[in-house]
């Protein structure tokens, strides 16, 4: 169980049910007042915590700490949806900011976020994390706020990167990433690269890594799944590998499940995004850690705290990562996992 | 039966072949669903494998045509339009953008004619653009010659939003779909179709092929099946062309087994009744004796014989003396009684291979096998010996009865039945004329009186009514009660040489015997209404003796309606007698015929009324008019009590039934006072006066 979604009762609610028990003893026989008496002592003897809950929960408006105000600036955390990948990401970052970090769940009620992204244009200066692309989309007109963005890949789709708006990136360090991938597999040297429109940057950077370990990015650009897949067949005579990008624009599980049945029939190492495509033949999954990005956050927004911009990169990327090796298929396609990796390694 | 009858009727369709035809007809039906079943099925097989097929060329073409799309280069189409060549059913091709139109240059097979598919129009663009469906809507348009144009949508799609994040492939339902375009094809399967038809001829044939061979099995097994009902066929046609020494096999098929045995019950049953039917025409119901018909008939067969073989056999013709008197004063169960006596007799005292016969009313036949001269004569003794030590005893009174004899010696193969029996009446009439009892033996070549013989007799009645020679004598009949009426009763009488006229005695046995006695009456009637149309009396009756020949005559009512038409006379003038013996015999008859002319105005009286002990019983049944008392019963009502009680007792029931009563054979006047004051309406006899040719007006 997460912590926003953590459920407490209260004292008045014990003492209803002790009544309850009581009346409930007035129509029992005695062996069974004697096994609630035993329940009623185990459950009992625990009063409940009055211990403050110092989890943030999924509410629309909630301040960490009811304490005195620092001078630090305020950092209001836009979470998209009450998922795993924005809470985890959430949750560490009021761990790090304390009592500066106010946690928004956002809904799917666009008039609700409305006055939400209101509240805060007018309320006192803040920096504005959002977690999520709809939380990004959000807070696209809190222009004169500093605002960090993560968990987002199309994020030029949607022109989110201003000055002011800068972002972390999902996918983790492009150098680790191509560093990995050559050390599980030291023969690897074509890779190849489909994504939707608008990832020039993002491929740029990514060719420059790659090249940087001795691998060549070919990279095709897609407007849908079908194309998805036709590029993935048409380059699979260039490529050993495919990286994996997870562009949702141009994919479907259809494709997902046809080019990942394409690479196996084809030998092809496939880098994912998921873990859960390692069931579908991918040879490698890299992701971005929760704490990581959060981590990035943090320090993009203390680098900002004082200036008008966000210094730095349009986006940085995390320097860490969860990396799970599919021992099958490197089995499968010969590739001898080296020590420093096999921790890593598993059968999906 | 009518030959023209024959020509309508119908012949018999023979059991076997009528089921052989059912089970044809039925396995046509049979062939005929079945091959209708096999088409039909087999093009929707082949309709929904062309659907199927075309449903995968389709997606294969939605693969191939992605960069058209991506590139909206019509030079892209290589891929597709190499793929599409490879199949021979794909006529035509074309990618449609989304608006409807097309992307490139269609692909059409060449030297192949499309059939006339409109364009896709905008509510089937609509309809295939739908994409909140689970599966893509793919539309088919059937054209002629086994052409198929299937249209569908090509779709792309996309996770969505965020999809990426939490990435899970348990997760469903969360992608998005976009229609890009569309992919149009013309399939043509009508090779398909040829060769599919073609091999369903070829199974037809096959299966034609099977069930002729099928049927001939059948028709083979039906035939062995009904063996057993075709063996009844033979014994069946023989009992119905009346055979009856027939036996059915009651072995083999249960069935069968149970109609043999019922039709050797009913055949048993037909013979017994056959063999009672045939001892019925062949005997006489009264003495057990032989008929007059089947004795002819055996009779021929022993002349056939003699004709042959030579040899002599004797013809014995019996004549009761006195029959008829008995028969009137006893009764008629009294004649009876003496008939069946006298048939015992002649049975009892004939040998066992002899054959006797009852051949008349009181006439008896032998026929003696293999007797010479001398010993037919011997016969003939010994029978007038039994007939005189013969008694006859009724109603305590011991009556003689003889025999006179006629015989004929059977030895002349060219004389028919009809000349031997001739012959024997002859030799009988003889044997009368020469004081009964006694016998005669009809001798060839000898001169017979012709007028004492049968033969002559025949001749010489024959000649009477041709010549309408009959003479009515008229015996008045006198009123006691002071009646208007003037009956007379008429007697029939032919003309004689030597008497003048004959009386019936002489003539009738022969005119009864030769079955003229109805003629003489419808003379008679003639005669009577003439002499009625000549009168012009009133008050002038008739009564006349109806014979048992006139009675069987089924023309006596037509008769008598034209004779009165005729003569233009009532009936009510004609009184017709019938003795008692005669109502007895004709019961049934006259209780048609009395009803049906007492209805014209003829009246009827019963004969000889009281001479039997039944004549009450007859009044009940017959509508009658008058009751003419028997004369044993008038002959001594001077003296005996009884019978003036008797007649006392008639006269009464005549009065309650509103009938007149006459008392014949009136001796004297003392008798006519009795019955005057019994209350008798009319008396008769030869005291009051003897029958004239002459009417006593």
């Amino acid at each position: 169980m997460n912590d926003l979604t953590h459920m407490k009762k209260t004292p008045q609610e014990i003492w209803v049910n002790i009544l309850t028990f009581t009346l409930l003893i007035l129509r029992m026989r005695w062996y069974w007042i004697f096994l609630l008496v035993v329940f009623f002592v185990q459950g009992c003897a625990r009063p409940p915590s009055t211990a403050p809950y110092t989890a943030p929960a999924p509410v629309t408006e909630r301040t960490t700490v009811s304490g005195k105000k620092t001078h630090a600036i305020q950092v209001e955390i836009l979470v998209s949806e009450d998922i795993p990948a924005y809470t985890e990401v959430a949750n560490e970052l009021v761990k790090l900011l304390g009592t500066r970090g106010t946690l928004r769940l956002l809904t799917a009620n666009k008039l609700n976020n409305y006055k939400i992204i209101s509240k805060i244009n007018t309320s006192e200066p803040s920096q504005i994390v959002s977690i999520g692309l709809n939380a990004a989309i959000a807070s696209k007109p809190l222009k004169n706020r500093q605002l960090v963005f993560c968990q987002v890949y199309n994020y030029q789709n949607y022109a989110l990167i201003t000055a002011r708006h800068k972002g972390v990136s999902m996918l983790p360090s492009l150098p680790l990433t191509f560093s990995t991938w050559r050390g599980l597999s030291p023969g690897t040297t074509d890779i190849g690269v489909i994504s939707g429109p608008g990832m020039d940057d993002v491929i740029a950077s990514a060719k420059a890594s790659a090249k940087h370990y001795g691998l060549t990015l070919h990279y095709e650009s897609v407007k849908s799944d079908k194309e998805f897949q036709y590029a993935f067949k048409k380059i699979s005579t260039k490529v050993q590998g495919y990286w994996l990008l997870p562009d949702n624009r141009v994919l479907s599980e259809n494709t997902l499940r046809n080019i990942m049945n394409f690479s196996v029939r084809n030998s092809k190492q496939v880098a994912v995004f998921s873990e859960e495509l390692l069931k579908l033949g991918g040879l490698l999954s890299m992701s971005s850690a929760h704490h990581d990005i959060a981590q990035q956050v943090y320090e993009r927004l203390e680098q900002a705290q004082a200036k008008d911009a966000i210094p730095g990169p349009d986006i940085v990327y995390p320097e860490k990562m969860d990396l799970h090796i599919n021992s099958v298929m490197a089995g499968n396609l010969s590739l001898e996992i080296p020590a420093r990796y096999r921790k890593f390694a598993h059968a999906p | 039966m009518r030959p023209d009858l024959t020509l309508l009727i119908k012949t018999p369709v023979s059991l076997a072949n009528r089921i052989l035809a059912l089970q044809l007809l039925w396995a046509l039906i049979v062939y005929l669903l079945f091959i209708a079943a096999l088409w039909f099925t087999t093009n929707l097989v082949i309709e929904s494998n062309v659907r199927h097929q075309g449903e995968n060329w389709i997606a294969k073409l939605d693969e191939l045509g992605i960069p058209v799309y991506a590139s909206n280069d019509p030079g892209q189409l290589a891929d597709a339009i190499s793929y599409v060549r490879n199949i021979p059913e794909i006529l035509s091709a074309q990618y449609l953008d989304i608006d409807g139109k097309k992307l490139s240059s269609a692909y059409q097979r060449k030297n192949s004619s499309l059939g006339d598919f409109a364009p896709l129009t905008e509510e089937t663009l609509k309809n295939l653009k739908r994409t909140d469906v689970e599966k893509k809507a793919i539309i088919y348009e059937k054209g002629k010659n086994s052409q198929m144009r299937i249209s569908a949508p090509i779709w792309i799609k996309s996770i969505e939003n965020d999809g990426m994040i939490d990435f899970s492939l348990k997760k469903k339902g969360s992608e998005k779909i976009e229609t890009i375009g569309f992919i149009d094809i013309v399939l043509d399967y009508s090779a398909i179709t040829s060769e599919i038809n073609r091999n369903l001829t070829y199974a037809s044939l096959i299966i034609a092929l099977m069930m002729i061979l099928a049927a001939y099995i059948g028709r083979r097994m039906v035939r062995w099946a009904l063996i057993p009902l075709s063996d009844l066929e033979e014994p069946l046609t023989r009992l119905a062309n009346g055979e009856t020494d027939v036996t059915v096999k009651t072995s083999g098929d249960r069935e069968i087994a149970r109609i043999g045995i019922a039709l050797n019950t009913t055949i048993s049953a037909l013979k017994q009744r056959d063999e009672e039917l045939r001892s019925m025409a062949n005997h006489d119901g009264l003495t057990g004796l032989v008929n007059r018909k089947y004795f002819v008939e055996q009779l021929e067969i022993e002349i056939g014989r003699i004709a042959s073989n030579n040899g002599s056999s004797a013809l014995f013709f019996f004549d009761l003396d006195r029959f008829k008197y008995i028969n009137d004063t006893y009764g008629h169960a009294t004649g009876d009684r003496l008939l069946v006596q006298i048939a015992k007799l002649l049975t009892q005292r004939t040998r066992g291979k002899d054959l006797v016969a009852r051949f008349g009313g009181d006439e008896f036949t032998l026929l003696a096998y293999n007797v010479e001269h001398k010993g037919a004569i011997e016969i003939a003794e010994s029978f007038i010996q039994i007939m005189r030590d013969f008694n006859f005893y009724e109603a305590g009174d011991m009556l003689k009865i003889y025999f006179s004899i006629g015989i004929s010696m059977i030895d002349d193969g060219t004389l028919s039945s009809h000349d031997y029996l001739k012959e024997a009446d002859t030799a009988v009439h003889e044997a009368k004329t020469h004081g009964r009892n006694d016998f005669r033996l009809f001798k060839r070549g000898t001169l017979h009186n012709a007028q004492e013989s049968g033969t002559g007799w025949h001749e010489r009645l024959q000649n009477v009514l041709l010549n309408y020679q009959a003479v009515p004598y008229f015996q008045e009949l006198i009123g006691l009660k002071n009646q208007p009426e003037k009956i007379n009763e008429v007697f029939l009488r032919i003309p004689d040489i030597e008497q003048g006229v004959l009386r019936p005695g002489a003539f009738m046995p022969a005119a009864e015997r030769f079955g003229l006695m109805g003629e003489f009456d419808k003379q008679m009637i003639k005669k009577v209404a003439e002499v009625l149309a000549v009168q012009k009396d009133s008050n002038l009756v008739f009564s006349l003796n109806l014979s048992e020949q006139f009675i069987d005559d089924k023309n006596i009512v037509s008769f008598l309606k034209s004779v009165i038409d005729e003569h233009h006379v009532s009936p009510k003038h004609f009184i017709f007698e019938l003795p008692e013996q005669h109502i007895v015999r004709n019961i049934e008859r006259l209780q048609h015929i009395i009803p049906a002319l007492s209805e014209l105005d003829f009246r009827f009286a019963i004969d000889d009324f009281g001479a039997g002990f039944t004549s009450f019983s007859y009044i009940k049944q017959l509508p009658v008019h008058f009751l003419k008392i028997n004369s044993s019963l008038i002959d001594r009502i001077k003296d005996d009590n009884i019978d003036r009680i008797s007649v006392r007792a008639i006269v009464e029931v005549a009065l309650d039934l509103n009938m007149q009563t006459i008392a014949k054979f009136v001796t004297d006047d003392e008798s006519i006072a009795m019955l005057k004051k019994i209350g008798i309406d009319f008396v008769q006899g030869n005291f009051i006066g003897y029958p004239a040719a002459q009417l006593n007006s």
